[in-house]
């Protein structure tokens, strides 16, 4: 059962505790009056003298007792309107001050639980992750203070985002630079070695140079052909488009892409017939099986299980690829996420760094699990909603 | 104290609701008017107008003042062409227990031992005096209104001052007759 909101709550408790002190209150003088009320009737002074009139009617003149009589009725008269006036106007009093009190705890509470309700409502917005949000200040709000105190927070929060995204983005770009001076470095020794080596022979007139320009031409194309696939990768992943997104149906996207993996590994497919429509981007989605399992194979020399599965939990698409291969390292688990970074003789390292990518694309998230000698496991979740695009969009972009 | 808040919740709601019905509205009930004598009188009584604390400064011994205001209008205008009032007046006494009902247009007191039939005279008007019938001409049409007003009861020496109409919620209870010509009048 859903409790009704601090606000009803509050009101309702205090209405009952206002009612219960006015009606106590109320109680406490219409009883001291009654008592006073009943004291002055209990007396009886109009019959008492009416009677002593009829026991001397003979010696006391009319004239003289019936001023004393309507005297005696005057009080009891005044004392029965007053009583009436007193329960009139103390049941007006009662309901009048309650109703007043209850407006100001109204006007009161109101300055708590909205400003309450925006905060929490700005929070939420802060948690998942927009840090432009500042809750609006209400000047006359007891807890304005709390405000403008979560408000200086959320500052000093954004700034500090700020400059660790700056930080980030340095040592990235240090990282980067220092691995494409060292991929760079790679190949020039070969070229030198194989430039010098024709040079000297070429000088010394010897008499197998034919043999030898074409073995160091071969290593020379060779080395330019690496560096050419270096700077390609490297502008594909620093121009990776913006998603587009759209509905369509991904259990068959990866009953398409597994036909030409067949004949490298033994591939068993589990997908949930009941998936609904997957939202995202096609081309990118395609990147990231294609991606995993392109690694899978590589990590299974020798021909080796592999696993894929779909399902749809809570709102969540879930996608394993799973291998029976090597496994990765512990210390490698940590980077392999990291642009440049690669086990692989021949690997450029920016794979798995766009797979991230991709998937973060999508809201999504991606963990690996992996034994050494056992295998690994790529999991993928994504709950990307099509409403969810515009938000989507806005902090991708922040 | 359960008893006592249970017992002052119900006082409270019946006092909440006398808020809202403690006074009566007074209405003339049997009213007709015809010529007699060659003169227009008008019969009418007063009901509904009594409350439990109109009865008890009734039989206070104070006098009540009851004054029947009529006005005669001509069609068409709202600025009567003749106003006269008759006033009514009941007193208890207490020393030997009777009502007595005075009314100006009889000019006589009537005395009463039984309370009821004291206020059931007491707002009674029979064969009030509206006008001769010379006062009406011919061809002109007229009408005529009656209206009730209690007077408020002063208590000597206590200096207070009680009134009435609060009772009768501030409104005089109102006669209007229909409009009649010198010739309906006599036929």
């Amino acid at each position: 059962m859903k409790l009704p909101s601090f606000k009803l709550q509050i009101i309702v408790i205090m209405f009952i505790l206002l009612v219960i002190s006015g009606l106590f209150t109320r109680y406490f003088f219409m009883t001291q009056f009654n008592e006073y009320s009943k004291d002055i009737t209990s007396l009886n002074l109009y019959d008492k003298v009416h009677d002593l009139y009829g026991k001397h009617k003979n010696s006391i003149d009319k004239e003289e007792v019936s001023p004393i009589l309507i005297d005696i009725n005057k009080i009891e008269l005044t004392t029965y309107l007053f009583r009436k006036d007193m329960t009139l106007y103390s049941t007006l009093y009662v309901v009048i001050s309650g109703l007043v009190v209850l407006i100001i705890l109204l006007i009161f509470l109101t300055l708590i639980t909205r400003p309450l309700n925006r905060l929490q409502e700005d929070t939420k917005k802060i948690a998942s992750g927009d840090l432009t949000v500042r809750v609006r200040e209400s000047r006359f709000s007891p807890i304005n203070e709390l405000i403008v105190s979560f408000n200086n927070m959320v500052d000093e929060l954004e700034s500090s985002r700020d400059k660790l995204l700056q930080a980030e983005k340095d040592m990235m770009w240090r990282e980067m630079a220092q691995v494409m001076a060292h991929e760079i470095k790679n190949p020039l020794t070969p070229l030198r070695l194989s430039t010098e080596r024709m040079e000297m022979k070429y000088w010394g007139k010897s008499e197998n140079f034919d043999k030898i320009f074409q073995d160091s031409m071969e290593v020379i194309n060779e080395e330019i052909n690496n560096l050419q696939h270096l700077v390609k990768e490297f502008s594909k992943f620093a121009r990776m488009p913006s998603a587009n997104f759209e509905e369509y149906d991904i259990n068959e996207q990866i009953r398409d892409i597994i036909p030409p993996y067949r004949g490298k590994a033994d591939i068993t497919l589990t997908l949930d017939p009941e998936i609904p429509q997957f939202f995202g981007d096609k081309m990118q989605m395609k990147q990231v099986f294609v991606n995993l399992i392109q690694n899978a194979i590589q990590a299974m020399p020798a021909r080796g299980i592999m696993e894929i599965t779909s399902r749809y939990e809570n709102g969540m698409f879930i996608f394993m690829i799973k291998d029976s291969g090597e496994g990765i390292s512990p210390e490698d688990m940590e980077r392999i996420f990291r642009p440049y970074y690669t086990t692989k003789e021949k690997g450029t390292g920016l794979g798995l760094s766009i797979v991230k990518r991709m998937i973060n694309q999508h809201q999504g998230a991606i963990e690996v699990d992996s034994k050494k000698g056992e295998g690994t496991i790529f999991i993928i979740k994504i709950n990307l909603r099509k409403k969810d695009i515009e938000d989507y969009d806005e902090n991708f972009s922040n | 104290m359960l008893g006592a808040l249970s017992k002052q919740i119900t006082s409270f709601v019946i006092a909440a609701s006398s808020l809202f019905s403690s006074h009566v509205t007074p209405l003339f009930d049997n009213c007709s008017y015809r010529l007699q004598d060659d003169v227009l009188v008008f019969s009418g009584r007063i009901i509904t107008c009594y409350n439990k604390d109109i009865e008890q400064i009734m039989q206070s011994g104070q006098q009540i003042l009851l004054e029947f205001t009529y006005r005669i209008h001509e069609q068409g205008n709202e600025t009567p062409l003749h106003m006269n009032s008759e006033t009514h007046s009941i007193k208890y006494d207490v020393v030997d227990k009777f009502y007595t009902v005075d009314k100006t247009e009889e000019g006589e007191s009537s005395i009463f031992l039984d309370f009821d039939e004291a206020k059931q005279h007491f707002v009674l008007l029979e064969l009030l005096d509206i006008q001769h019938i010379d006062f009406f001409e011919e061809g002109r049409e007229y009408y005529f209104v009656v209206t009730a007003t209690l007077h408020p009861v002063y208590l000597e020496e206590m200096e207070k001052n009680i009134e009435l109409m609060k009772y009768w919620n501030n409104k005089s209870p109102t006669y209007r007759s229909p409009v009649f010509s010198l010739q309906d009048l006599e036929s």
